[in-house]
Order: structure tokens, then C-alpha cells, then sequence
């Protein structure tokens, strides 16, 4: 990794891809960029990526906030050095803490969005299948109902209720530490 | 627009394995919200994937050894009182819950027990019965099953001597073990020799068939019940004082000695710790430097350890100056946290992220034994059908079976989770005196650092570092003082 690029990894490097939201706007994406979706992966591997990626589920609203994701988190993936969480290891080098800091609050600023784009994002992770993103917006999704009560869930996520006093009485009862 | 009702459910799923795994009332309120979210929780499928998903047990809390009596009060009620000369004293195994929810009672005591070791989601506790009689227990606070182990073919007199629970069920992963399968594996020092006994579920009895691979023990070495580690197919126990580790295999039952790195002090406490690579790992605090050594794996037979890090707890737990040093008190296999107390609290600190948090601010004066494991909402009975082991107890939450086999009560099983009335025996009896390390009430209302307090509030900082403020330590010296005279007394009274 620590060898400068060969002329190859440098031609694919700047290889573009055109992906067209369902919208019908085109956006111009790198390939290292584009392949952090495993879908898009496949199709370029798959050599059907000529004359651009219909994305049919995703808007152009969202396929910019996934892009403006995969562009940093490309970024990253070819800085990082086999960067290695263990404790016991070389992870409190300075360099990489600051590096892991960088990306983490770019994280934290993709995730400023309102519930709607929240879920928006999760279904393009998904159907992009780009395992981080996804990771990301899940856990968002999970860290925002912490301290939240059964009911503000609901108001949160439009969550209409549909069990029975009896069925809620249950679980109640069978989980009565859960409410101490 | 995209709203909940747009996931399906395998996103739902992706959402939901994602919530913490030691704060389980979260999911709890989740599978309140709608019946789609209930069904997704009580699914054996989506537990089997959430345990997968966190891929190590979480913390629920931590046992230790804490002697106190108890004494009538003026009131009526009972109270809990450091150690008086003229109070009776009594072994206490007192639990204190580390994550914000879990279907174990908030805090407890076990009266007339000690803890010996935990793991693999099971306690191992040891009490007396009269003099020389002795009992030891392999109890899971999740199931509530416990299981008296046959009388020991040896007098525990004197107390050179530690043990170790571990699951012996074939093919388990260790994430999630409650089942009845288990192994007991006992090592005492006697005439100079190492003597093993195991126990085995397989079997329901001790054997102790010759053993020439034994190691003859020519020190001084003194076996204490603290934590031992488990390591592939070995275990290893400190020898006190601290300068040797001892070496079993669960497997051939050899024995082996193995140096400590020269740099751990005799007179500072010794953690083994299972590292993150699969070996053994040891921590010590010297001069305030929490310094952590691995075994090299390829070690020859000397044991060469390697120095991993050094942490200056100066700097991390933002104290400015140290009346006493650091002691470590423990460490959590699987999740990297090791315990560090100082004169005036203990902390916990996650070796991944360096993350620091205040558990308690008195001293706890000895050894504690993490307890680490899963804990789930029962749901409509759910666990019916499931895989895995936990399906034998209709709720894995406590009310379960009863194995209780062999008069082993456990203290008045006052860790079950209707909160009796039955307030002798429990720890968090409201009325808690104020000279706070004695009592274990985790409701210390004005200690927002304490990790025991449920944290229903709106805060989302909880996950970054507790700081704490130097004027802590110096308003619990009585208390470290007090407890430590009760570590030192409780250590030799335990004697009958």
C-alpha cells in the first residue's frame, strides 16, 4: 500500500461513472467512489455501466448526500493504512486518532437530516448496498429512541399503534424491570 | 417521504440489532411501540443475530466480595454498616449493575457467600457451612438456576485455593451460555504441591485421579480468590504474592509457573486479562501508569512478555495529584474494560477507546468479578423453540427454574426480580445510611456519573468521557480508609 499507485490503479482511479438518479440528473462520480456500492460494483464489474447507472429508487436529493458520503469515505479508504482498532496495537498513534476524528465528524454532520431523509438514506444504503452508510443511518436510528418512551417512539417514526391494551398490559408485565 | 412503515423488515432488523446491548428496556420499548416491533424482538432468529451482531456478552454488572454486617437499626429496618468489632461479620457477595438496564435486580446481596469467579455467564460462589464444611455453587443470575456442587473431598483450611467455572457445552460460542453444561475446575496448593479437582456436570461428581503432570511448588506461593483468566483450553491463576502466574490446562491438567514481567510489583495488584489477540495479557499500576504486558505467543518456556501499553492515569482520569496509588480491580473479558480504583472511586476504563466512567465513588476495596451477559425482553413466551439454550427457562429473566438441588439456597433468593418485601437481605434498602461505600444502593441520586443510575434522560452524552472533579477524592479517604481496615479484617476473618 505504501508504494505510490501504478499506472493502472491510477487509469481506473480517474475512470468516471455517470449515475442518473430517478429524477433524470446525472451526477459524474469517480470509480473508487462509486464502487464503495456494492450494487454499482457489480455492474461495472459486469461491464454495464456504458452510458450511465439508472438509479431508479433513489432521488436526486438523496443520491447527492450518498455521493457526498462515498466521496469522503473513498477519500479514506485509500489514506487508511490498515488501521487497526485493537487496543493492545499501534491504534493510539496519533495520526490515526486524528484521521478516525476527521471522519467521525463528518459523520455526525452527514447525519444532521430530518427523520424523513434519515429513512431516505437507510432504503438508498440499502438498495446501493454501501455497508457503512447503512451501518451509519441504522444506528442513528437506534441511538435516537434512547431515554425515548413507547409513545414518543410512535410520535417519532409515525408509528401507528396497533396492539391491544390486553397485548401491551402483557409485555408490560413480562418486562416489569424494563419500566423500574 | 420515507417513515418507519417504508423499512421492511429485514431494515427494521438492521435498526434494531443496533441498540446497545447492556441497555435491554431499550428494546423493550421498541417492541412496545407497534406489533411489528414486538414480533421483530421476540423473533429467536433476531436474538440469535443481535448476540451475533455485538459479537461479545455486555457487561450487566460486577460481583465482589464486600464483608459487612448488618445489624438491626432503630427503625426496624436493616441497615448496612462498615465493620464493627462488636457486629458479627459475614461474607457478602454484593452485585453492582454497571449498564443503564438489565432483568437483574438493580443492586444485591448474597448473604454467607463469597464469589470465587464468573463467567461464561455463570457465578461460581463458595460459603461455610460449619467449620471445614464447605460448599461451593455454580449459580446463573439470568435463569436463576443454581446448582450445588457435591462437598468438596478436601478441607478448604487453610485458604490456599481458588476455582473456576467454565461452559462446557460441545459447539457453544460462549455468547450466550446458560445451559447446564458446565465444568468446575478447582486448584489448591497443599504440601507444597499443586492439587487439582474438577467437576464436571457430565459426571455430577469431583474426581482428582493422580496427577503427575502437576507442578511441585517450591515457593512461597499462596493461592487468593481472585479473577483467574481463561486462555484457549487454559486457566491461570495469580500466585501471591504476586511474582508467579499458575498455569492449568482444562484439557491434559498439566500445571505450569509462569514469571510475572519483572515490572510487576509484588505489592500492587495483578489482573489477568484475556487480550483481544487470544492470549494472556496481565495489568498492574505502577506510579500511577497503568501498564498492560501481553504473553508473547511464541514465547519459549520462559514467558517472555511484551510490554502493550502504558496508560498514565494521571492524565485520563484527570486527577491532579494521587494520595495513594491506583490499585487495577478488575477486567472484563471480551469487552476490554479494566476496573481501576482509586482512593476515592472506581472507574472503568475501555481499553478500545480509552473512554473512561466512574462507577461508583467510594472505594470498593477489593477484587470484583465483571459479570458479562445477555440479557432479552421475554416476550409472550417467545423463547419457546428457540436454538439456543435459554429456552429451557420459560423467562430468561430470572423467574426460571429452580435447580436448587442440594439445600443451596442462594440468601433468601433475594435476587429475584418481583423486589419482595423481603427487605433483609437486599442491599438497596432505601433507608441506606449515608457513609455510602457500605451501602450498595445504586440510586446515588446526586452522582450523575454513576453508571448504575437508569439513564431515561434526554442526554446523549453518556458515551463520552466522565471527567470528575479532584474534589472527589478527598471527601472518601474516611471511606477508603474504613474499607480498607474491612478488606484487611474480612480477608483474615474469613477463617471461621
Amino acid at each position: 500500500m505504501a508504494s505510490a499507485g501504478s499506472g493502472d490503479e491510477k487509469a481506473a482511479a480517474a475512470a468516471m461513472i455517470t449515475l442518473i438518479s430517478s429524477d433524470n440528473e446525472k451526477f459524474e462520480v469517480t470509480e473508487a467512489t462509486a464502487t464503495l456500492s456494492q450494487t454499482i460494483r457489480h455492474m461495472i464489474e459486469d461491464g454495464c455501466t456504458d452510458g450511465g447507472v439508472p438509479l431508479p429508487n433513489v432521488t436526486s436529493k438523496i443520491l447527492a448526500r450518498v455521493i457526498e458520503y462515498c466521496k469522503k469515505h473513498a477519500t479514506a479508504a485509500a489514506g487508511e493504512e490498515g488501521s487497526s482498532s485493537s487496543f493492545s496495537d499501534a491504534a493510539f498513534l496519533e495520526v490515526d486518532r486524528a484521521f478516525l476524528e476527521e471522519l467521525e465528524e463528518f459523520d455526525d454532520a452527514f447525519l444532521e437530516v430530518d427523520r424523513a431523509t434519515l429513512f431516505d438514506l437507510i432504503l438508498a444504503a440499502n438498495y446501493l448496498d454501501i455497508k457503512g452508510l447503512l451501518n451509519l443511518t441504522c444506528q442513528k436510528v437506534a441511538d435516537s429512541v434512547k431515554g425515548k418512551t413507547p409513545e414518543q417512539i410512535r410520535e417519532m417514526y409515525n408509528i401507528v399503534n396497533d396492539l391491544t391494551p390486553e397485548e401491551e398490559a402483557e409485555i408490560r408485565r413480562e418486562t416489569q424491570w424494563a419500566f423500574e | 417521504m420515507a417513515s418507519a412503515a417504508a423499512l421492511s423488515d429485514e431494515l427494521a432488523e438492521q435498526i434494531l440489532l443496533r441498540f446497545p446491548a447492556d441497555d435491554p428496556a431499550r428494546l423493550v420499548r421498541a417492541a412496545l411501540a407497534c406489533k411489528r416491533a414486538r414480533r421483530l424482538v421476540a423473533d429467536p432468529g433476531f436474538r440469535r443475530r443481535f448476540r451475533e451482531f455485538h459479537g461479545a456478552a455486555p457487561m450487566l454488572g460486577f460481583f465482589l466480595n464486600a464483608g459487612v454486617v448488618s445489624v438491626r437499626a432503630a427503625g426496624g429496618g436493616r441497615r448496612w454498616f462498615p465493620l464493627d468489632s462488636e457486629r458479627e461479620l459475614s461474607a457478602v457477595v454484593r452485585f453492582v449493575p454497571t449498564s443503564p438496564s438489565s432483568c437483574l435486580p438493580r443492586a444485591f446481596d448474597l448473604r454467607d457467600w463469597r464469589v470465587v469467579d464468573a463467567r461464561h455467564g455463570r457465578v461460581l460462589l463458595h460459603s461455610w457451612t460449619e467449620w471445614g464444611n464447605t460448599r461451593l455453587v455454580v449459580w446463573d443470575p439470568i435463569t436463576d438456576e443454581r446448582r450445588g456442587l457435591p462437598m468438596m473431598p478436601v478441607s478448604l483450611y487453610p485458604d490456599n485455593w481458588n476455582a473456576a467455572v467454565l461452559c462446557s457445552a460441545a459447539g457453544c460460542n460462549h455468547l450466550d451460555c446458560h445451559g447446564k453444561r458446565f465444568t468446575v475446575v478447582f486448584v489448591a496448593i497443599k504440601e507444597m504441591k499443586v492439587v487439582d479437582y474438577t467437576f464436571s456436570t457430565e459426571d455430577d461428581l469431583w474426581s482428582w485421579p493422580p496427577n503427575p503432570g502437576a507442578q511441585q511448588h517450591d515457593e512461597d506461593g499462596h493461592l487468593h480468590l481472585e479473577p483467574s483468566a481463561l486462555v484457549g483450553n487454559k486457566l491461570y491463576f495469580v500466585l501471591q504474592p504476586n511474582t508467579e502466574i499458575l498455569e492449568y490446562n482444562v484439557g491434559t491438567r498439566e500445571t505450569a509457573l509462569i514469571q510475572l514481567p519483572l515490572d510487576c510489583s509484588s505489592e500492587q495488584r495483578t489482573v489477568l486479562m484475556t487480550m483481544e489477540d487470544g492470549g494472556l495479557g496481565v495489568a498492574t499500576v505502577r506510579k500511577s501508569k497503568l501498564c498492560l504486558w501481553s504473553r508473547e505467543i511464541d514465547s519459549d518456556e520462559d514467558g517472555g512478555w511484551a510490554q502493550r501499553r502504558v496508560i498514565d492515569l494521571k492524565t485520563l482520569l484527570r486527577i491532579r495529584s494521587l494520595s495513594t496509588s491506583p490499585v487495577v480491580a478488575g477486567f472484563a473479558n471480551g469487552i476490554g474494560v479494566i476496573f481501576v480504583q482509586t482512593s476515592g472511586a472506581l472507574f472503568m476504563i475501555d481499553l478500545k477507546s480509552s473512554r473512561v466512567k466512574k462507577v461508583r465513588k467510594v472505594n470498593v476495596g477489593s477484587n470484583i468479578f465483571p459479570y458479562m451477559s445477555f440479557c432479552y425482553p421475554a416476550l409472550g413466551g417467545v423463547s419457546k423453540g428457540e436454538g439456543s439454550s435459554v429456552a429451557s427457562s420459560a423467562g430468561p429473566c430470572g423467574n426460571g427454574t429452580q435447580g436448587g438441588d442440594e439445600g443451596c439456597d442462594i440468601g433468601g433468593g433475594e435476587h429475584s426480580h418481583d423486589h419482595s418485601s423481603d427487605d433483609e437481605a437486599t442491599a438497596s434498602d432505601e433507608d441506606d445510611d449515608d457513609s455510602s461505600w457500605a451501602t450498595a444502593s445504586d440510586e446515588d441520586d446526586d452522582d450523575d456519573c454513576s453508571w448504575a443510575t437508569v439513564s431515561n434522560e434526554e442526554d446523549d452524552d453518556d458515551s463520552e468521557a466522565m471527567t470528575s472533579d479532584e474534589d472527589d477524592y478527598e471527601d472518601d479517604d474516611c471511606a477508603y480508609l474504613a474499607s480498607l481496615l474491612l478488606f484487611m479484617l474480612v480477608t483474615e476473618g474469613e477463617l471461621p
